[in-house]
């Protein structure tokens, strides 16, 4: 134990010293602003001693500074461009959108007025509030819609996010402040579909580094970006209501899990994501969503001609994985079973009739020896950084299977690498392991991206499952298309495409210089954040 | 070499005598029984590991060593992330950490003093060319193009090996080149042009005898480097693969878990720690020992000592 102790001795003073310089950095950082704000917050400086003399007793009217530790840097801050967690994040403060959702997770009206009204089957009339304008003095208007929509579904533009707009096929302006989304077909998913256009100044987003310097409307603007190192906002003075209670963020890009809880040990961030169960205790404050973001699954390629084509391989792998051992034990509880499904129980289309394949390794090793493959071996793809335990777990699911005689080897490439093997529709991996999330908290969009054999990641051959996930989409009523998902759900379940593992909700951990609660949908609102 | 084998009175006493100069230096002993200790754990890893070092448990995930809270004698130095136990791990991480050396160190002394050799023998412009190549590969920085080259040809047991001997190579051709310009103008060797001996005849019979103890020493000392290289390269991702074990992997796997549980690179990190010591120690040992002129002083020393004491 002496050892240990002394160890952590050394860290403390380690810490102690990081924290030392830590606040003489943020005093800095805080005092910078208060500083040249002075003169144009106070009147006219008629005199050169009445800044310095006001200047000194103002008690810092901007409000404080905090740093948020996220654990990969997004590939760009368009937010019309890439499908990244970590840019939702960051952009959720810069920019509005029509609808947006509260912090239990329903719908509320954003720019716009309310939710949106269905004019006919293929429209949807929206009214934005008036009184909006971009960080740049550009308005947000009719027109600034109907640029947003068109950019994010033209075919050259190419960004991975036009499928969360499924059905929109346009825009058009019907008076200033009024706007009609186009669809293909009636499409009831319009008001949830809208929580993830972000919409963009007409101007501004044709900029060549729109990426690089975003534009937005909301409470915070962006300041800067240092590639590999931090975004930084700051809170827009302009922006109506009462002033934030945090005027200034970074958003560190850290990779590595311990340092970035390092981080938060010493003061340095007062809130990151992607907290080990186990370090619970050892921060002031923990957070976690209130349901599971993240489900965790590994694809198998049930195309004919595959090692695993026979559907018993499949259910084997299922019935060989310990999933109430992986919730329990590996993830200390936070996790949950996934009900044989990629459907979370509170999004559209979870099918209640299904059950998770039970523990049972000896109906596997049988299983497996029916379909003449005891000796199976087979390439597991997976992936190391991207979410909590990813590879842990991947590593677990080998264990697992090596235990009724699947050999599994591991391959873990980079990060692009992995989506490209992820979404190469040739060449399916025999198995990969993929942490799913839904922002859309639809089955349309996990239906139709991995139970749809046209759809991105799907690895079975055309089946009757696409006709129902395309009739789904253009399905007005509910009930019947609720049955349709469920349909989908229950023939992914027979046919064991998938190993459904458990899902996990997101975790946070911080110092307790901040007053916070985590939302419903995972993102982290700056306005929410009360620092003391 | 061959000559060792033969039985014969006087070389079994050459041994005994060499055995009796580890004995009586304790850090050189320390150095042998430290490594004896690791090769013996690497050879026989199957019966002295406790448990297979990949049979996952997550019922007893990060459990602690036994002298900690919460440790038991069933996993005397813990388990990590996955329920496996360190110890078990240890022990077969010594297989590969152990094997990596022994063959990059191989390969690399083979081809470096087969290099040093041709260049100090030949002399001129073979030399000349040869040891601008040396001299060129020198300044390459040895973990980049290890990196470079491991990320594109994709890490496995024997591209490591291989990509850690290319980074040693030079360092025998050199010795090697060394040794052989100054063998070369011995009297023996003169004897031996003299009767009409062949150059390649002179190289291996003749000079090749004599580098044995300085190149010997040399190689203890790179595996020592290639211990740490491979530690470096298996921490970064680039070296050895799971399921495979080795030292520098378990402390890559370890760091995440640093704050909550310690043991997972400490023991690893020790590992290597105490190897790398065990053959610098042996290795400063054996450049005395095999060096006549550095044993006599030493010898010299010794006998001084104690009539230092009594005048």
């Amino acid at each position: 134990m002496t050892r240990h102790r002394r160890f952590v001795g050394l860290l403390a003073v380690v810490a102690l010293l990081l924290a030392a310089c830590g606040d003489d950095e943020a005093a800095t950082t805080t005092e910078a602003p208060a500083t040249t704000q002075a003169p144009a917050t106070t009147e006219a400086p008629t005199t050169t001693a009445a800044p310095t003399t006001t200047a000194a007793p103002e008690p810092e009217p901007m409000g404080a500074s905090i740093v948020i530790g996220l654990g990969t840097e997004p590939g760009s801050l368009d937010p019309q461009a890439v499908d990244q967690f970590a840019m939702f994040t960051i952009n959720d403060n810069v920019f509005h959108k029509l609808v947006s959702r509260n912090a239990a997770g329903d719908l509320v009206p954003g720019a716009a007025t309310d939710l949106g009204t269905p004019v006919d089957d293929r429209t949807w009339q929206y009214t934005v509030r008036e009184g909006i304008t971009f960080h740049n003095g550009e308005p947000l208007n009719a027109d600034a819609v109907v640029h947003s929509v068109l950019r994010i579904i033209d075919p050259d533009y190419a960004t991975p996010l036009k499928d969360n707009l499924g059905t929109v096929v346009g825009a058009e302006k019907v008076d200033e402040h009024t706007v009609n989304i186009l669809t293909s077909g009636p499409d009831p998913l319009i008001p949830t579909r809208m929580t993830l256009l972000y919409l963009v100044p007409p101007e501004a987003s044709q900029s060549e580094d729109f990426g690089e310097n975003p534009v937005g409307s909301g409470p915070y603007k962006f300041v800067s970006w240092e590639r590999g190192i931090a975004v930084e906002l700051e809170a827009d003075p302009d922006y109506p209501g009462d002033a934030p209670s945090v005027s200034n963020v970074r958003f560190l890009f850290i990779e590595e899990y311990g340092t970035r809880l390092a981080g938060v040990l010493n003061d340095e961030i007062d809130l990151m994501v992607d907290l080990l169960p186990e370090d619970n205790a050892r921060v002031a404050q923990t957070w976690s969503t209130p349901t599971g973001l993240k489900q965790f699954i590994v694809s198998l390629n049930a195309r004919a001609g595959s090692p695993v084509e026979d559907v018993r391989i499949r259910q084997a792998l299922n019935y060989a994985v310990d999933k109430e051992a992986i919730a329990e034990s590996l993830f200390s509880g936070i996790g949950e079973i996934l009900q044989g499904q990629m459907l979370n129980p509170n999004w559209f289309g979870f099918n209640p009739d299904l059950d998770p394949y039970p523990y049972d390794p000896d109906r596997a090793r049988e299983l497996l020896a029916e379909a003449g493959a005891s000796d199976l071996e087979i390439q597991l793809v997976s992936l190391v950084g991207n979410s909590l335990l990813d590879k842990e777990t991947t590593e677990v699911v080998a264990g697992y299977w090596a235990e009724v005689g699947v050999t599994a080897e591991i391959f873990i490439p980079e990060f692009s690498e992995y989506i490209d093997r992820l979404i190469d529709r040739e060449n399916r991996p025999d198995a990969i392991f993929v942490p799913h999330d839904n922002i859309l908290f639809d089955g349309d969009r996990t239906l139709s991206a991995y139970y749809h054999s046209q759809g991105c990641c799907g690895s079975m051959d055309p089946s009757e499952a696409d006709d129902w996930i395309d009739a789904g989409r253009t399905e007005i009523d509910q009930a019947a298309r609720l049955k349709l998902y469920q349909d989908v759900g229950q023939a992914g379940h027979d046919g064991a495409w998938y190993v459904w593992l458990i899902s996990i909700p997101n975790v946070y951990g911080g110092t307790d210089r901040i007053e916070w609660s985590a939302r419903a949908d995972g993102l982290i609102h700056l306005t929410d954040i009360a620092v003391s | 070499m061959s000559a060792v084998s033969s039985g014969s009175r006087s070389e079994r006493r050459r041994w005994a005598g060499w055995l009796m100069r580890i004995v009586r230096d304790p850090t050189a002993l320390f150095g042998v029984l430290v490594l004896a200790l690791l090769v013996s754990a690497a050879l026989f890893a199957p019966i002295i590991a406790p448990l297979d070092p990949n049979k996952q448990d997550l019922a007893a995930r990060l459990l602690p060593p036994f002298y900690a809270e919460g440790g038991s004698s069933a996993h005397l130095l813990g388990t990590d992330q996955l329920g496996r136990d360190v110890l078990s791990r240890i022990v077969h991480g010594a297989r590969i950490s152990l094997t990596i050396p022994l063959v990059s160190v191989t390969l690399a002394g083979i081809f470096g003093t087969a290099v040093g050799l041709l260049a100090g023998y030949r002399g001129g412009k073979t030399d000349a060319f040869i040891m601008r190549i040396v001299d060129t590969l020198f300044s390459f920085p040895g973990l980049l193009l290890a990196l470079t080259i491991l990320a594109v040809v994709g890490p496995s047991f024997w591209t490591l090996a291989i990509v850690l001997s290319l980074r040693i190579w030079m360092v025998f051709a050199r010795m090697t080149r060394g040794l052989v310009l100054s063998a070369r103008e011995d009297e023996y060797v003169e004897a031996a042009e003299l009767v009409g001996a062949s150059p390649v005849r002179i190289m291996i019979r003749h000079i090749a005898p004599n580098l044995t103890a300085p190149l010997l020493t040399l190689a203890v000392l790179e595996s020592a480097h290639v211990i740490l290289s491979e530690a470096a390269l298996s921490f970064l991702g680039l070296g050895i693969q799971p399921p495979e074990t080795s030292w520098g992997l378990d402390v890559a796997i370890g760091r995440q878990y640093v704050f909550s549980a310690p043991w997972l690179i400490i023991f690893p990190g020790l590992a290597i720690a105490v190897a790398v010591l065990g053959i610098n120690l042996l290795a400063g040992w054996l450049r005395v020992a095999a060096d006549p002129q550095e044993s006599a002083k030493r010898f010299a020393a010794a006998a001084d000592a104690p009539s230092a004491w009594s005048g």
